[in-house]
């Protein structure tokens, strides 16, 4: 019983802000850039670094106002239409705490991604533990009691945060120079999250469209008369 | 009171799934809209409608009709009392679950 009080609760909330659609989109802008970032730092060796970050930091906004003024909108229309519409209650302390949490692991991404390199004698990557972290406290917040699947997704990747990075970096690109295992170690953070932010999408547009039933066509055309 | 004297006495317009499951609803949100409610209940328009005005007539929610473009739109949000009823509804159902689990028949025997 209390696990469809918390689905209705969930989907609820969900309709009102997001329907897993624009975490998508914004999964798949981290993915993107996570190309160009490698693209990026291959091709400016040893060169600029403020300039290299500034071109990332661009082109991830570019994707993402290209994919969301494109394809957010058709979407949403698509969606109200066919699941109808909540108007979400005014921002709480817990929406905020919310927002701070999507961003954590990109905050901390940036800020310790040189830092690990730094310290790669650690039996753990601090990045990936983040993530591990952040995802945990997503699940606990938002998903527990509607669904499981981001809480082992958050096993996985703390049991990934003990991997040995370097190793793992080293038997799968043939790269010998430093800058560019670098280049690989950082555009393999982004892929990171750019998938988790994808599977969060798609596991909540999943729920979205188990729980609610989309109203047929004959039905629309009854309502619109 | 005794649990199975609890269970008899809770608000009938509330507790049947499929205004609970609206009055749930919009406990989390502003305000929903028809089609959003008919997706999540699975009702038929006019079962949900004739719910949704046993709700108004009981003053637990509020129905608001407009026009978007040339398409009619319901909007339906919680009153105070809506609120307050629904909360306290749930609460007594949380009450009454963990009452059910130290339950034992000799307990309810000697004081029923």
């Amino acid at each position: 019983m209390n696990n469809e009080r918390r689905k209705i609760e969930f989907v609820t909330k969900a309709t009102g802000g997001f329907r897993g659609i624009p975490m998508m989109l914004f999964g798949i802008a981290m993915i993107i850039s996570m190309i160009l970032n490698y693209i990026t730092e291959l091709d400016s060796q040893r060169k600029n670094y403020a300039g290299k970050d500034l071109t990332i930091s661009l082109s991830f906004i570019l994707i993402c106002l290209i994919i969301f003024v494109i394809g957010y909108p058709k979407l949403r229309a698509y969606f109200r239409k066919k699941f109808g519409q909540t108007k979400a209650k005014p921002k709480t302390f817990q929406t905020v705490l919310e927002c701070f949490l999507y961003s954590t692991p990109i905050l901390a991404n940036g800020l310790f991604n040189d830092s690990i390199d730094a310290a790669r004698r650690l039996p753990f990557s601090l990045t990936v533990l983040s993530v591990s972290v952040f995802t945990f406290f997503l699940w606990w917040f938002n998903y527990r009691g509607v669904t499981n699947s981001i809480l082992y997704l958050s096993a996985l990747i703390f049991a990934a945060s003990f991997l040995d990075w370097e190793k793992v970096f080293l038997s799968v690109t043939i790269l010998e120079d430093y800058y560019a295992r670098t280049a690989f170690y950082r555009s393999v953070c982004s892929l990171l999250l750019g998938i988790i932010y994808f599977v969060m999408g798609l596991v909540d547009y999943q729920i979205l469209t188990k729980t609610l039933k989309p109203i047929t066509r004959e039905e629309e055309v009854y309502e619109s008369v | 009171m005794s649990l199975f004297k609890e269970i008899t006495e809770l608000d009938k317009l509330l507790h049947e799934p499929a205004r609970l499951a609206i009055m749930t609803a919009l406990a989390n949100c502003a305000s929903a809209d028809f089609t959003f409610l008919q997706s999540l209940t699975g009702l038929s328009k006019g079962n949900l409608s004739s719910h949704l005005s046993k709700l108004e007539e009981a003053g637990l929610v509020k129905i608001q009709k407009s026009f978007v473009g040339k398409i009619p739109n319901t909007n339906v949000s919680l009153a105070l009392t809506g609120v307050e009823a629904i909360e306290e509804h749930w609460k007594k159902l949380d009450e009454m679950r963990a009452s059910a689990k130290t339950w034992k028949p000799e307990v309810e025997k000697a004081s029923g």
